[in-house]
């Protein structure tokens, strides 16, 4: 393929495919490609009854002498090279047939007439395969060079940038996408090692990549960083596939690379423009109650005891408003793509468990069973996990039967660990537990509850930011159980 | 040019934040509990007080002000060894990973009780 690739530039490329529609014989074959059997019989019965009619037409005036091998030869070979081997059969048995007739009549049966025939049929066979053999495999030539052309044409006219190397690294195709996206010439790339695109710090990314697929693994959308020949750095995604040889073996590699510069641009300008537009947002909502929290701390200390109840009201909305803003941020961050930022640090499963039962208790106090077994220690976002069991537990005492215990289980389970929050009371639905995740969803006995229905599903996008899972089961006689599984 | 001052001042508080209610709340509630504060709107105001008068026992700096940003603020400090040592309390709306590593941090809306527990440590 890269050979010829190589040769045809895109003028060449089409010439070559003119020529392949122009050789002698191919008039025949382009009209009468497809026929059947019997058409080509005809045809070369033709060929032999023309090569009679000659004979007939010569005998008058060179009487025995006429060499009926040199008239009937043509015939064969012609057939031979149009229709192909079988046709030059026969042909050669139709010119041996009329050549004992030809000969009988003029000589009788004589042993010179035998081995004339014989001579005649040995040297038409030889020849009708031998033109047939011919004939196929320049047709097969032509169609590989007629197939690389057009191959060669599309990888030229490709708006990707294409690259062959070979198993060295040497760069052995390069199309006028990668001449316009590099600045090299293919003249002056050719043959050269693929590390000139390498910037500092990848020179063995083509090595990972070869290794890669001669383990026969796919390379798609690799995204990495090239070099120019004016030393600009280039943001690219490649695909790449192996170059292999007829016995199957692997020896290259053929990449498309596309610039993803401007397209990874856009992508940190959005990053950038959501981050400001939520550091923004946060600031301004947080910031006006911050000062009512600290101003009602103060006046706590000043005024005296019949007003406590008031400020202390005041106190508690404040947290709860400063509870929606963190959710309607996360929310809002979640649905512009951001998901939820993540500060993992080493720690303890069970501590977090105890923290968030410990905030919930405050408020039901005494009726939280906690159970922990099994290797608990690992890598999360202590803060955020924690944000997921209070949820969960919250969640289980308002939806719960009034009075029962909740359960908070646990357990460490190889790679990963486990937690199960549950709780007895009614079953929820089976269509509202299809959406449960959902944000804006809340139960239908938490009527006239505070909340806007968004912590279920930011508790799902803390869980898989975490790489790990959030689940739910809920029937009548067991209880509700949410189950959160993260690996360590 | 700046003045070495002889001693840390052990009751007095710098807060850098550019929320003119909020500034006013912390300076009602550290008053309360005897503190004496001094304040700043930006984070080139900050720099000023600090070498105007003896080293605060604790900065309390809020991140996104104009002028000046608190991280700027704080890059600047310990570049410098007479301000290096001041405890830096970071009070911002931003999360824990924009506020300088070094520095403590505490998320506003701020729970008054636990930053007076932290203030305590210092002050």
């Amino acid at each position: 393929m890269t050979e010829k690739g190589r040769t045809s530039e895109s003028g060449k490329s089409k010439s070559m495919t003119t020529r392949v529609s122009a050789g002698t014989g191919d008039f025949f074959r382009a009209g009468l490609s497809g026929l059947s059997g019997a058409v080509w019989g005809v045809w070369t019965a033709g060929f032999v009854s023309l090569a009679w009619l000659v004979r007939e037409f010569l005998y008058p005036f060179l009487g025995a002498a006429t060499p009926f091998g040199l008239i009937f030869l043509p015939a064969i070979l012609g057939a031979s090279w149009c229709f192909g081997r079988n046709a030059g059969l026969l042909a050669t048995a139709l010119s041996t047939a009329a050549g004992a007739i030809f000969l009988y009549h003029a000589e009788g049966w004589t042993a010179r007439t035998v081995i004339v025939l014989d001579l005649f049929l040995l040297i038409s066979l030889a020849s009708a395969f031998a033109l047939a053999s011919i004939r196929r495999s320049r047709d097969e030539a032509l169609k590989r060079e007629e197939m690389a052309s057009r191959f060669a044409a599309v990888v030229d006219s490709s708006e990707d940038a294409i690259i062959v190397k070979d198993l060295d690294g040497r760069i052995r195709e390069w199309n006028r996408s990668a001449e316009r996206l590099f600045g090299y010439n293919r003249q002056e790339v050719i043959g050269q090692s693929i590390e000139i695109l390498m910037p500092g710090g990848r020179m063995d990314d083509w090595k990972k990549i070869l290794g890669r697929l001669i383990g026969g693994e796919r390379v798609e959308h690799f995204e990495t960083q090239r070099r120019t020949r004016d030393g600009r750095i280039l943001d690219v995604s490649l695909t790449v596939s192996p170059v292999r040889d007829r016995d199957g073996r692997i020896v290259g590699a053929a990449k498309i690379v596309r610039d993803v510069t401007a397209d990874l641009e856009a992508r940190r300008e959005a990053d950038r423009t959501r981050e400001l537009f939520l550091g923004t947002l946060g600031h301004e909502l947080r910031n006006p109650l911050n000062a009512i929290a600290v101003s009602v701390h103060t006046l706590k200390r000043r005024t005296p005891e019949a007003t406590q109840p008031i400020l202390a009201r005041i106190l508690g909305s404040t947290d709860r408003m400063s509870r929606m803003i963190d959710q309607l941020l996360d929310f809002t961050r979640s649905r512009l793509g951001g998901g939820i930022p993540l500060q993992p640090t080493p720690g303890d499963f069970a501590s977090i468990c105890r923290a968030a039962a410990d905030e919930i208790e405050v408020l039901y106090p005494g009726r939280i069973r906690f159970s922990a077994e099994g290797d608990l220690s690992g890598r999360w976002d202590a803060d955020r996990l924690h944000q997921v069991l209070a949820n969960l537990l919250s969640n289980a005492f308002l939806y719960g039967a009034k009075g029962e215990p909740v359960g908070l289980t646990a357990r460490g389970d190889g790679a990963s660990v486990r937690v199960d929050v549950t709780n007895r009371g009614p079953a929820i639905a089976e269509d509202a537990l299809s959406m449960i995740f959902d944000p804006f969803r809340r139960g239908p006995t938490a009527t006239g509850r505070s909340g806007q229905g968004l912590g279920l599903f930011i508790a799902h996008e803390i869980v898989l930011a975490h790489r790990g899972e959030i689940s739910v089961r809920s029937d009548p006689v067991e209880g509700t159980t949410f189950s959160v599984k993260v690996p360590r | 040019m700046t003045t070495a001052w002889p001693s840390v001042c052990d009751r007095e508080i710098l807060i850098v934040d550019d929320e003119a209610d909020f500034v006013a709340s912390l300076v009602e509630l550290l008053a309360d509990e005897g503190y004496s504060v001094r304040t700043a709107a930006n984070g080139r105001e900050a720099l000023e007080q600090l070498d105007s008068g003896p080293p605060p026992c604790l900065v309390i700096l809020d991140l996104r002000m104009p002028v000046m940003s608190g991280n700027e603020v704080y890059a600047a400090m310990q570049k410098r060894p007479d301000l290096a040592s001041i405890p830096v309390l970071v009070s911002s709306s931003s999360d824990a990973s924009k506020a300088p590593a070094g520095a403590l941090y505490m998320r506003k809306p701020i729970n008054p009780d636990r930053m007076l527990d932290v203030i305590r440590q210092f002050c």
